[in-house]
């Protein structure tokens, strides 16, 4: 473990979701080449994002659902 | 050995903990968001009005995607009753490029693996819903508007009115708490 492991996962979440800068994914790049636990993680995280990717997730917004609450409370 | 009571109907908390794992049920079997919304919508009123039948002998959830499962399959029956509508439709050449391409070539190739991929993911999807629905309300709604909703971090934190650091934190935790549960509910 090194000092730069907790900005490394950081910089992990933010890869996923395309907001790590430039030098932020550089920076992630050579620590992965050096640290097996970071490695490790990484591999994982964007595991998990491809998985959310395949499986077409799908949710009802905030109104939809309140709509539905309301729905019920008047057939209740 | 004093008898166990058997479990109580809650449906003031229906919709926040079971509507997305319904619509996920339902949205991938029927391929239409807003016919998926109103089967779930349906589901609920008919589980309230059916609510003096449950025995207590499943969970609230199971029960629950009974009666979705019922909705489902009468929707397909009522639109099969339609004349003209049960017969199976074939996309002539919308991916062909025009002469030479026969019927037979837009077969299911029978060594393929592929096919069962939609249904495989369709699985991986209420397995991520189940995981979805254990981890804290805060974690669950944050880690929905990013990664499913594909929200931008700034709309986020002006939502919720959190700063983006603790954002991230959130992220942080509810992406460990489900590697953690599809490593135990999905690879093994």
């Amino acid at each position: 473990m090194s000092n730069f492991c907790k900005e490394a996962v950081d910089i992990s979440h933010k890869w996923q979701y395309g907001e790590a800068t430039w030098k932020q994914r550089w920076q992630l790049r050579f620590h992965l080449l050096i640290c097996k636990a970071c490695a490790g993680f990484s591999r994982k995280n964007s595991k998990l994002t491809h998985l959310c990717q395949d499986a077409h997730l799908h949710q009802l917004s905030e109104a939809e659902k309140s709509a539905m609450k309301k729905r019920l409370s008047q057939a209740n | 050995m004093p008898l166990m009571s058997a479990p109580e109907l809650q449906p003031e908390h229906w919709v926040d903990r079971y509507a997305d794992y319904l619509y996920q049920y339902a949205v991938t079997r029927v391929d239409d968001p807003e016919l998926a919304r109103d089967l779930v919508q349906e589901t609920f009123v008919a589980g309230l009005q059916s609510a003096p039948n449950f025995k207590g002998q499943a969970a609230e959830r199971t029960w629950l995607i009974a009666i979705l499962k019922r909705k489902v399959i009468d929707h397909y029956r009522k639109s099969n009753t339609k004349k003209g509508k049960a017969e199976v439709r074939m996309q002539y050449g919308s991916q062909s490029e025009g002469e030479g391409d026969w019927l037979e070539e837009n077969a299911a190739d029978p060594d393929s693996l592929r096919e069962n991929d939609a249904i495989e993911n369709a699985e991986l999807a209420m397995a991520i819903q189940e995981c979805l629905s254990h981890l804290p309300d805060q974690q669950a709604r944050v880690f929905s508007m990013k990664t499913i909703r594909g929200m931008s971090t700034e709309d986020i934190c002006n939502e919720l009115g959190i700063k983006p650091s603790n954002l991230w934190v959130i992220v942080h935790r509810a992406r460990t708490a489900l590697m953690g549960c599809l490593n135990e509910s999905w690879f093994k």
